[in-house]
């Protein structure tokens, strides 16, 4: 069975322009398959084991938040293999369709090119991706691709360890946050699910797009918020 | 989205339930919503109380099959006054959870059952202890259990403080199931909750459309 990785994506709105904000960790893999390393700062945190599954952290600082065009991003959980094969498929797919209509595509359409993809290949694919970004249309959008479903949300939460946080995301969720709120949403989210979720852990990766553009930050294992058993 | 059925395989009816008990300064509070539900599909009760008094003082609660946890319940309260008349004083919340836990690891294959005891005694005051489905006993100052925990935990994580008050208390326990009860299929209803302290038992019931509503809703 893959491990599955974590990602939460939501939308404030201030005023006319879209924050939004991604995160990722690292996550728990079956052997057979092995991701390439990636050239980022080691976290100074153990290397995490997930008991239950016998599984190997195959890497613990991968980024899952994959670009699919400036102002868009996209947040991978699933099979990793699967996940980011769509991730390329559509990066190519938007570019070819940006240059036809001649300027920066529709957040909505990267999501329905995601759709598309998931729901072809349902049978065959296993990986769930988040689609967030902004366009000067509709300002910041998030858009979920479960199964090959598109829906618009003002938030979602996705992957193994989305199931720990639902409480607290849906207690704490206002609407037109504030930049900096939203970035403390998140990485609240973050770590509260990083710290019950075996398959998740590592860093926390933000990215945060706006009118101006996207701006990725890597938040290190102890410098994330603890709660109260921490 | 991506979630385990704990209780998908559980024959019969099963309380895909949400519980939880909490220590407050003073006393402690035990809660559940009141749902059960045949395979996940079909709700069998709407109101069923899942807070089950096994003494004075000493409330516990079930999840997982509902008949296995009726049956082990009705063997542990009658075990547990039986040594309180033997030993001439209210037992103990951690005796009260022992016996508990011996039912659940002897009969281990054939259970499908798992607790929270919550209670208060003279020696240690409120406490909270769970008996896991095998048949593990632990004591912590709050705990969560049954289907609908899944989705509280980074809620609970967050939200819980040390030596809160009552009324606070009870804010944080009605918020969490009322969180996990919106987002759990096989919890909801009505929120049940039980306030044990020195003086006495207090039972709260807070119907479905007095619970706290959150952004979506």
């Amino acid at each position: 069975m893959e491990g599955w990785c974590w990602a939460l994506t939501l939308e404030c709105l201030l005023g006319k322009s879209l924050f939004q904000v991604l995160e990722s960790q690292s996550f728990t893999m079956n052997i057979k398959k092995v991701l390439p390393q990636l050239s980022v700062l080691p976290p100074p945190i153990p290397p995490l084991l997930s008991i239950p599954h016998r599984e190997t952290v195959v890497n613990r600082v991968m980024n899952k938040l994959s670009l699919l065009h400036d102002k868009i991003y996209c947040a991978l959980s699933g099979s990793a293999a699967d996940a980011q094969t769509i991730a390329e498929m559509v990066n190519y797919q938007l570019d070819v369709h940006s240059i036809e209509v001649g300027e920066d595509p529709q957040v909505r359409s990267a999501a329905t090119l995601v759709k598309n993809i998931s729901y072809k290949y349902k049978e065959e694919l296993s990986a769930h991706l988040i689609v967030a970004g902004w366009d000067k249309r509709g300002g910041g959008q998030v858009y979920v691709t479960l199964n090959g479903l598109l829906s618009r949300q003002p938030f979602a939460v996705g992957g193994s360890g989305s199931s720990y946080v639902y409480g607290f995301v849906d207690a704490e969720y206002r609407k037109a946050m504030s930049k900096e709120d939203c970035q403390q949403f998140v990485v609240n989210t973050l770590s509260l699910a990083m710290s019950r979720d075996g398959s998740s852990g590592g860093v926390a990766y933000l990215v945060t797009i706006d009118e101006k553009g996207a701006e990725e930050k890597c938040i290190l294992g102890n410098e994330l918020p603890t709660f109260y058993d921490q | 989205m991506e979630r385990h059925l704990m209780d998908s395989k559980i024959k019969g009816v099963s309380t895909g339930t949400t519980i939880l008990a909490v220590t407050f300064n003073g006393g402690v509070i035990i809660g559940s919503d009141s749902r059960a539900s045949i395979g996940g599909y079909y709700v069998s009760s709407k109101t069923i109380n899942k807070l089950i008094q096994v003494h004075d003082r000493i409330f516990c609660c079930i999840a997982g099959s509902l008949a296995d946890a009726q049956a082990v319940t009705k063997a542990a309260k009658f075990q547990i006054s039986f040594h309180s008349i033997q030993m001439e004083s209210p037992p103990l919340v951690k005796a009260a959870a022992s016996v508990l836990k011996e039912l659940c690891y002897n009969n281990k294959e054939e259970l499908q059952a798992g607790f929270i005891t919550a209670g208060w005694d003279r020696k240690k005051g409120p406490q909270v202890y769970t008996v896991a489905l095998g048949g593990m006993l632990l004591s912590q100052p709050f705990t969560i259990g049954g289907s609908g925990s899944t989705y509280i935990y980074g809620y609970a994580d967050a939200k819980y403080k040390p030596d809160m008050s009552k009324e606070e208390c009870l804010q944080f326990a009605t918020n969490a199931l009322a969180l996990a009860m919106g987002r759990d299929n096989v919890s909801g209803g009505v929120a049940h909750l039980v306030v044990i302290t020195e003086e006495g038992v207090e039972h709260v019931v807070i119907p479905g459309d007095k619970l706290p509503k959150f952004h979506d809703e």
